[in-house]
């Protein structure tokens, strides 16, 4: 990402009809928002759609953007709030990590792989693999905190403005994102011992 | 070391992990680890979620998606174009039609004026001396009677009928008279054509289709 002053300057160029400067900004960020959207629906066309959609609501919405704001954290924020759109619409098809708790079929896989364990090298991947797969089954507002956190490296008021709530529900939200995903862990035999921490 | 319980501990374990824990909140959660190996399971185990959570895998970003988007936002453009043309030529359509109705207000309000003027005049003068001028102004109020209906959509005369009406009645009008009477029927019949055209068939389609 550029620096909000840069961005601004950028905006303030497309209100003024200038077509390489609103380029400039999808080519700044159509990466940024690609990765989240991903991390988010797990789904390359659909991650694809979402950006597209992103920027043509940026596009349509520019006018009405507040110059005195970060740029980044608008459009981070139109991401944010289309995915966990498009992940409510086709909740009904999801295992919520609850439903999860009561369905073996995913967890055990890693356990039956067979290689030798402990090894550190193997529990890693395998931690990475089903810790990636336990966010992906978080509720979404819990997702979003997540990936807003670890994977953008947004501070916690950053992440307040970006989802327009509060900073002790930030706070909350990523308390209970940590729980859930440690009880999920442990429940699923993969612990220190087994990765050799 | 404080009562407090295992479970109210997990948000202390998380604060600690993150640094975000006071230095005597840590004395007493150090003191409480010491005696509780559930605890210190809990400790361990968020410690590996915060670790690996920010290496979980990201996407390659697929290859040409900028033109993509881009080539999006074009073709929106494209298609918004015309939708803005439509949305001035409504803004002129709307300005001039304005525009001629107060013109007919002025017109209307200068034409009546002009005819108290004539009856004031008419009433000082005596009935028996201004005849001519009594068949003048009457003539010239049933062509404003005709001329009202016609806005109010009674009558629907055209340009024709209304010159014929005068030619019939072959009535030497005043010089004053007769550009009010034209002023009248230039504006009405314009006005009558616009708002036709703008609240009739065209218009409210191409409002609509701009909102």
């Amino acid at each position: 990402m550029s620096g909000p002053a840069d961005d601004v300057a950028l905006v303030r160029q497309c209100l003024k009809g200038d077509e390489w400067a609103f380029a400039k900004l999808v080519s700044l960020y159509s990466g940024v928002l690609y990765r989240l959207a991903w991390r988010m629906l797990r789904n390359e066309e659909e991650a694809r759609d979402a950006v597209q959609e992103v920027f043509l609501r940026v596009y349509r919405a520019l006018s009405s953007f507040d110059q005195s704001r970060k740029f980044s954290t608008w459009i981070l924020r139109i991401t944010t709030n289309h995915c966990i759109d498009r992940i409510r619409r086709r909740r009904i098809k999801m295992l919520s990590i609850d439903v999860a708790d009561k369905d073996d079929t995913y967890l055990p896989v890693v356990l039956v792989d067979g290689r030798p364990t402990p090894e550190a090298r193997y529990g890693r991947t395998a931690l990475s693999e089903t810790l990636d797969q336990m966010v992906l089954r978080l509720p979404p507002i819990y997702q979003a905190v997540v990936e807003l956190r670890y994977k953008q490296q947004l501070a916690y008021s950053e992440i307040a403005e970006v989802l327009e709530i509060p900073l002790g529900t930030v706070k909350a939200r990523l308390h209970r994102a940590h729980r859930q995903l440690k009880e999920k862990l442990q429940s699923s035999g993969i612990g220190p011992e087994a990765l050799d921490l | 070391m404080s009562d407090m319980g295992c479970t109210e501990r997990q948000q202390q374990i998380q604060d600690y992990l993150t640094g975000d824990l006071s230095p005597s909140a840590q004395e007493d959660l150090t003191a409480h680890m010491k005696v509780c190996s559930s605890c210190r399971r809990d400790l361990e185990a968020y410690r590996m979620v915060l670790a690996a959570l920010p290496s979980l895998p990201d996407p390659s970003v697929p290859v040409g998606l900028s033109e993509q988007v881009i080539a999006a936002v074009h073709a929106l453009r494209a298609a918004r174009r015309p939708e803005r043309e439509t949305a001035r030529v409504v803004l002129v359509r709307r300005t001039v039609m304005y525009v001629l109705t107060f013109a007919f207000a002025i017109a209307l309000g200068a034409a009546l004026w002009g005819w108290a003027a004539r009856i004031s005049a008419f009433a000082v003068q005596g009935v028996s001396r201004n005849l001519f001028t009594l068949w003048d102004t009457a003539k010239d109020l049933w062509y404003l009677l005709q001329l009202l209906s016609e806005v109010a959509g009674v009558l629907q005369p055209t340009a024709q009928s209304l010159w014929m009406t005068v030619q019939r009645v072959g009535a030497p009008l005043t010089t004053h008279g007769s550009l009010i009477l034209a002023i009248y029927g230039g504006v009405l019949l314009l006005g009558t054509f616009l708002c036709w055209r703008a609240f009739s068939h065209g218009g409210e389609r191409r409002l609509s289709h701009v909102s």
